[in-house]
């Protein structure tokens, strides 16, 4: 399975966001603050999970308030509450939802997000194959990663 | 110039008129629907000079509305801007008379290439 590179990820992010970020990759990396509400699943035709994407809530929020100008002290406080923020998590659903066409662009097999809500709760099924690390400025920053199952 | 900006996302709606800005279209009127079904009643109400819709959207999708607006007779220029594009939903949509297919993640650049013949 090919994952996207650290410029397709700044070209989705920056489109989405509609400002810069920084982007580096995280060799073997993790992320740090998993959440079920973060954790998402990618289908294959047959509907079958084939590629897991988890996200720092931290990210989460701060992706989903810069995507709609909303003030980054919103994004910070529910991530420090560890409280996920329904709206921002919507929003950074949807950057999720793009990502499927980067992985169908590098890969013969097609995959869609799940259209139901992951919500996982127990260990990941598969280990992240690649992460990265995004800044976005006056916001939090956090890790995103793919593995596939 | 009237466009129609069709998403079931709030937030891609933002997205979608904010590209349009940076790609120089920040002075046409837009109005947004949230589905095929919403923006079958904006057309009913209005003339439009585009309509940008996305696929994948609950009780109506990009392609339905498609078929429907031609088969009121409409031929408003039409396209989309969605995630997931596969060879069969371009030739379905070229099929309907779509006039541009842009996948997201987009750019302004993409934005001025698809409409450029229609809005200036
Ligand atoms: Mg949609």
């Amino acid at each position: 399975m090919q994952f996207p590179d650290k410029t397709a990820m700044a070209e989705t992010f920056e489109m989405m966001l509609g400002k810069e970020v920084d982007i580096v990759e995280v060799p073997h990396g993790v992320v740090k603050d998993r959440h079920p509400k973060t954790t998402y699943v990618y289908l294959n035709d047959s509907d079958e999970p084939t590629i897991l994407v988890e996200a720092d809530l931290s990210l989460a929020h701060a992706a989903g308030a810069a995507m709609a100008l909303i003030p980054p002290s919103r994004a910070s406080d529910a991530t420090e509450a560890g409280e996920p923020d329904v709206e921002l998590l919507a929003n950074f659903k949807e950057v999720i939802n793009i990502l499927s066409a980067l992985l169908n662009d590098r890969n013969d097999v097609h995959v869609r997000l799940d259209p139901h809500e992951t919500e996982m709760t127990g260990p990941p099924p598969t280990d992240l194959q690649a992460v990265f690390e995004i800044e976005i400025d006056r916001y939090d920053s956090g890790r995103i990663g793919f593995g596939a199952y | 110039m009237q466009i129609l900006v069709v998403d079931d996302s709030p937030v891609m709606r933002k997205i979608v008129r904010r590209t349009l800005r940076q790609a120089g279209f920040g002075g046409h009127d837009v109005v947004e629907a949230g589905d095929g079904v919403e923006a079958l009643a904006a057309l009913e109400e209005d003339d439009f000079d585009v309509v940008m819709s996305d696929w994948n959207m609950p009780n109506m999708s990009g392609i339905e509305l498609l078929e429907e607006v031609r088969e009121k007779g409409n031929q408003v220029t039409f396209g989309f801007v969605t995630s997931e594009s596969t060879a069969l939903m371009r030739a379905r949509a070229t099929s309907f008379g779509a006039s541009f297919f842009i996948t997201k993640p987009f750019t302004a650049e993409t934005f001025e290439d698809a409409l450029a013949d229609t809005l200036d």
